[in-house]
């Protein structure tokens, strides 16, 4: 099987797992009655956003090669969630390339160069998701914001979207770091 | 009494640059102009005399606030804007310090790019923050994404052609001013 099917295959299931997590804890919160969301509100961010994690730590570790496979789940994803075909497009491709420029501009700015995440200190992480979130909710901002496709209000959607990203990939990317030192995982 | 003179320097520097951008810029119809120069004095007078000009900077952005804008602010809207925008820039260069990412505090050996990196992630920041508590007050003419879209971008080329600029002409022009012995 080739290394680069491999290296996508692996990149699809990373972010399933991260997808599948976030719908439970999602879920479990419904039943728990701590949110009622009515399904998937996109106005409304979640506090554990795990998939931006899920997608950068991807990039870092597999590059281009796993590009495809982070493709396809966010538009099965999409698919599943039954999201507008404007908003469908827009959100796959901020989900898969807003960690590539994230990540680009650490790089190509020289501050670090990840080039994979156990050799980087957990305050380069923290530093790396400060940036991601704030890529992943400006975007998202500006894209639902501009083509109108919001019900909430401006302070409630960056309110719920900058924490949770912020969160969800600190914990997804520690959390696989360090399964990856379990493991001895290396880079592709 | 350096520090005063530090100040007023920040001050003039980032007060000049304001006029500049409203008179002189781009001026569009919210209160920002698409390429806000002051935005990249701010982050040259931290750089050059450090966060002790902070008190500078707060009293320009207060001025800007108070004169250049088109909604009607009140007096504790414009100094949580001028605290956010004063302030914002410094947490960066803490974190970007704390992270190993590069130190900004001090000039010496500092790689340019660093300083690119910082003022992108510095007008993000501050534009969201800035939007974030005032749009919940203001009623703009434009949507809220299209108001923020215009200081992001504003901030941001603003902020990477002065520091460009300043940081290509400013040894010649400031030996030209020596050489006619006005400083």
């Amino acid at each position: 099987m080739s290394k680069y099917f491999l290296a996508s295959l692996n990149s699809f299931f990373i972010v399933f797992f991260a997808y599948f997590v976030f719908l439970s804890i999602i879920s479990w919160q419904e039943s728990m009655e701590l949110l009622d969301t009515g399904g998937l509100n996109i106005d409304i961010g979640s506090y554990l956003y795990l998939p931006l994690g899920a997608f950068a730590f991807c990039w870092v570790v597999y590059g281009k090669w796993g590009l495809p496979g982070q493709f396809l789940i966010s538009i099965l994803m999409s698919l599943y969630w039954e999201l507008d075909y404007n908003i469908f497009i827009q959100y796959t491709l901020i989900n898969v390339f807003g960690p590539v420029a994230a990540v680009s501009i650490f790089r190509f700015l020289q501050v670090y160069s990840f080039k994979d995440f156990k050799s980087e200190t957990i305050l380069a992480i923290l530093f790396l998701c400060i940036v991601l979130a704030l890529f992943n909710s400006l975007s998202k901002f500006f894209t639902f914001f501009l083509t109108d496709n919001h019900t909430t209000s401006t302070f409630d959607f960056l309110a719920t979207y900058l924490p949770g990203d912020i969160i969800g990939s600190f914990v997804f990317i520690i959390f696989a770091t360090f399964m990856m030192k379990i493991f001895h995982l290396g880079q592709y | 009494m350096n520090i005063l003179k530090n100040n007023i320097n920040a001050f003039l520097l980032v007060f000049v640059s304001i006029l500049v951008s409203v008179f002189f810029g781009t001026l569009i119809e919210n209160f920002k102009s698409l390429i806000f120069l002051a935005f990249g004095a701010k982050i040259l007078a931290l750089l050059l005399w450090g966060v002790y000009v902070i008190p500078g900077i707060f009293l320009a952005k207060v001025m800007q606030y108070l004169f250049f804008t088109n909604f009607d602010p009140n007096l504790e809207m414009v100094i949580s804007l001028a605290a956010i925008a004063t302030i914002t820039p410094v947490v960066m260069m803490t974190m970007m310090k704390i992270s190993n990412a590069g130190n900004l505090f001090k000039l010496e050996n500092i790689n340019f790019r660093h300083i690119i990196f910082f003022i992108i992630i510095t007008a993000m920041l501050s534009a969201l923050l800035k939007h974030m508590y005032m749009l919940s007050d203001i009623e703009f003419a434009h949507t809220a994404a299209v108001v923020m879209l215009e200081a992001l971008f504003g901030q941001l080329f603003g902020g990477l052609l002065f520091v460009y600029v300043a940081s290509k002409f400013a040894q010649p022009i400031y030996q030209i001013i020596r050489k006619l012995k006005f400083v």
